[in-house]
């Protein structure tokens, strides 16, 4: 079973498709990185996911089921929101007793625990706590439901550095006593790269990428020569081109050994490829391109 | 699910019942003062005189409590309230906040998070406004018997069934509407507007085509006029031999009382003139009728108004 089952997944607002064409299988037991540009359509995915939105076409399953309709699952799921909501008015330890209340699972005591060993303290109000401390109490609300999926939307992006890796830090360690799926999404790489093993790229809502990193990373090369089209054995599609006037810098997915020895071809860091990724070439989107797609019919 | 609800409106909750329990004890001081200086004399000379005939008892109570009737537009606004302050954040908040987020994807599902919210709110709602009601229909009832008047817009608003049927009504449209918009600064806007739109249009066009009136016709009796004590009076004209609206103080003038000196003289006068009064009134007996019919409507909205409520949060915020 995969924590997460989507076939030609769609979600439409309006004429806009937020999320289209997704057909992705994300295995349990991965910490699992979403990431895309703003409006990428990954919190409409993690939305769908937890059944907050009803797909438009398609269908998705969560922990195997579909999560409108046996909404039983989510007792098995913790789901953070972006900008982690709580309820003001109330102290951390009414927030507590809130999921207590809600959920048949509860690990009150550990999320005690957790907090405590933040410094949090349970009886101040949660719009005194600083953004930090709000992202752990939400944080510490979805793991003590015991989850066997954990997802996360953009859960650091509005918080320093120093307690964005705090926060990472106390999920990394979550994660390695439970052996949870977690399924993180991101527009930081750099937070990715340290806490995932598995990478989900949206972009222009289609996923683009979804596998282990490793393996994307064994895929992809960085290849650096004399200005021309990147044609040849082992190159099975480029990503993205640059050019200068002497010089060309690809980055392409590989399906053997490249055979151009005039490529200098160079590992390329998750970094760089996500880059590549985001900044794809994209078919018919400027007349620069029209070269690529003679090059990739010729593949 | 109940602690969650009692925990997130609790303040609101006892802000709206202490505001009700001061109102309730002005009512009952004023009104325990009111009916006691009513039932001292001047109940009794209406049960046996009518209405217009105790001038001096009748004016001393109208100096000393017909100020109190200027408060009727204050208590207009109280269903108001409680649509503005408790109906339009009710789900509007969570959804500025994001909370529902929070809520949906716990081990409940939003159906049993709304219907808990509505029950709670409804409830109290429903609750305060029957005690409102109780209270403020004794409370109006010397005012009513003072004049005989409880019939009139404005002052039929205030008593029997209607004040809890307009609260509910508040309240649905507040949650409706903030459910709807999502927010609630708009929401509240939307209520008022609303409200205050539908409360203007139903008294002054809709309510007196309720049932049709009832059109009397008789020959007038110079010097006694015939008055309607209770009813809702649209019109009472008085018409000549030849169809003309003429005024009252001409039937007299034509046929004045004493230059007739029996009853049979004086009707003789008048119908060889061809006077005739038309009156046009909603009888005294109807007020419950009408009262029933409003409340009903009233009541009705609120409960379509809830179902688009739930209807938008199962499938429109999905």
């Amino acid at each position: 079973m995969s924590a997460i089952d989507a076939e030609n997944l769609g979600r439409r607002y309006g004429s806009h498709w937020a999320l289209r064409g997704c057909s992705l299988q994300i295995p349990t037991g991965r910490v699992v990185g979403l990431v895309g540009p703003n409006g990428a359509g990954k919190t409409t995915l993690l939305h769908l996911a937890v059944g907050l939105l009803d797909p438009s076409e398609g269908r998705i399953a969560t922990l195997g089921s579909d999560p409108r309709r046996h909404r039983e699952v989510l007792e098995r799921v913790g789901f953070v929101a972006q900008d982690t909501p709580l309820y003001p008015t109330f102290t951390v330890a009414d927030t507590l007793t809130l999921g207590r209340r809600l959920n048949r699972n509860w690990d009150d005591v550990a999320a005690r625990e957790r907090l405590g060993a933040l410094d949090i303290p349970l009886g101040r109000r949660v719009a005194n706590l600083s953004g930090g401390q709000r992202a752990q109490v939400s944080l510490a609300l979805a793991l003590a439901k015991r989850p066997q999926l954990l997802l996360l939307d953009e859960p650091v992006a509005s918080l320093d550095p120093l307690a964005r890796r705090e926060f990472l830090q106390s999920l990394m360690d979550a994660v390695a006593e439970s052996g949870i799926t977690v399924v993180l999404s991101s527009h930081l790489i750099a937070d990715l790269e340290r806490t995932c093993d598995f990478l989900v790229l949206l972009r222009q809502a289609e996923v683009r990428l979804a596998d282990d990193i490793e393996t994307i990373l064994a895929r992809h090369r960085l290849l650096i020569g004399p200005r021309r089209h990147g044609t040849g054995s082992g190159i099975a599609r480029i990503v993205r081109e640059s050019h200068t006037d002497k010089q060309s810098t690809l980055v392409v997915e590989v399906d053997g050994p490249i055979a151009d020895p005039a490529w200098s071809v160079n590992e390329i860091d998750l970094e760089e490829l996500v880059l590549a990724y985001l900044g794809e070439t994209v078919r018919g989107s400027a007349p620069a391109v029209v070269p690529l797609q003679r090059v990739e019919a010729g593949v | 699910m109940t602690w969650l609800t009692y925990r997130q409106h609790r303040q609101q909750a006892l802000f709206g019942a202490s505001a009700v329990a001061l109102i309730a004890v002005f009512l009952l001081v004023t009104g325990l003062h009111m009916s006691s200086a009513f039932h001292a004399g001047l109940s009794r000379c209406l049960a046996v005189r009518g209405h217009g005939n105790c001038g001096d008892l009748e004016g001393a109570f109208e100096s000393r409590f017909g100020t109190l009737r200027q408060l009727v537009p204050f208590f207009m606004g109280l269903p108001l309230l409680a649509g503005l302050f408790w109906g339009a954040p009710l789900v509007a908040r969570e959804l500025e906040q994001g909370t529902h987020r929070l809520v949906w994807t716990q081990g409940i599902g939003r159906l049993r998070w709304l219907s808990a919210k509505l029950v709670a709110l409804v409830g109290l709602t429903l609750a305060l406004a029957v005690a409102y009601a109780a209270l403020i229909t004794w409370w109006i009832g010397p005012l009513n018997n003072s004049t005989g008047d409880r019939f009139q817009p404005g002052v039929f608003d205030q008593q029997g069934v209607v004040p809890v049927a307009y609260a509910l009504f508040a309240v649905a449209l507040g949650i409706a509407a903030g459910t709807v918009l999502g927010r609630t600064m708009p929401a509240m806007a939307v209520t008022l507007v609303g409200f205050v739109g539908l409360r203007l249009i139903v008294a002054g066009l809709v309510r007196r085509h309720f049932v049709s009136a009832v059109t009397m016709k008789y020959v007038p009796v110079p010097g006694a006029d015939v008055t309607h004590p209770g009813a809702w009076v649209f019109s009472q004209r008085t018409y000549n031999g030849f169809g003309r609206l003429v005024s009252p103080f001409d039937v007299a003038s034509t046929c004045p009382p004493n230059t007739h000196p029996t009853t049979a003289a004086l009707d003789r006068c008048v119908r060889a003139h061809g006077f005739l009064n038309v009156d046009v009134i909603e009888p005294a007996h109807r007020f419950w009728l009408f009262q029933g019919i409003e409340g009903g409507l009233y009541a009705g909205l609120a409960v379509a108004l809830l179902a688009l409520t739930v209807w938008w949060v199962r499938r429109r915020l999905a």
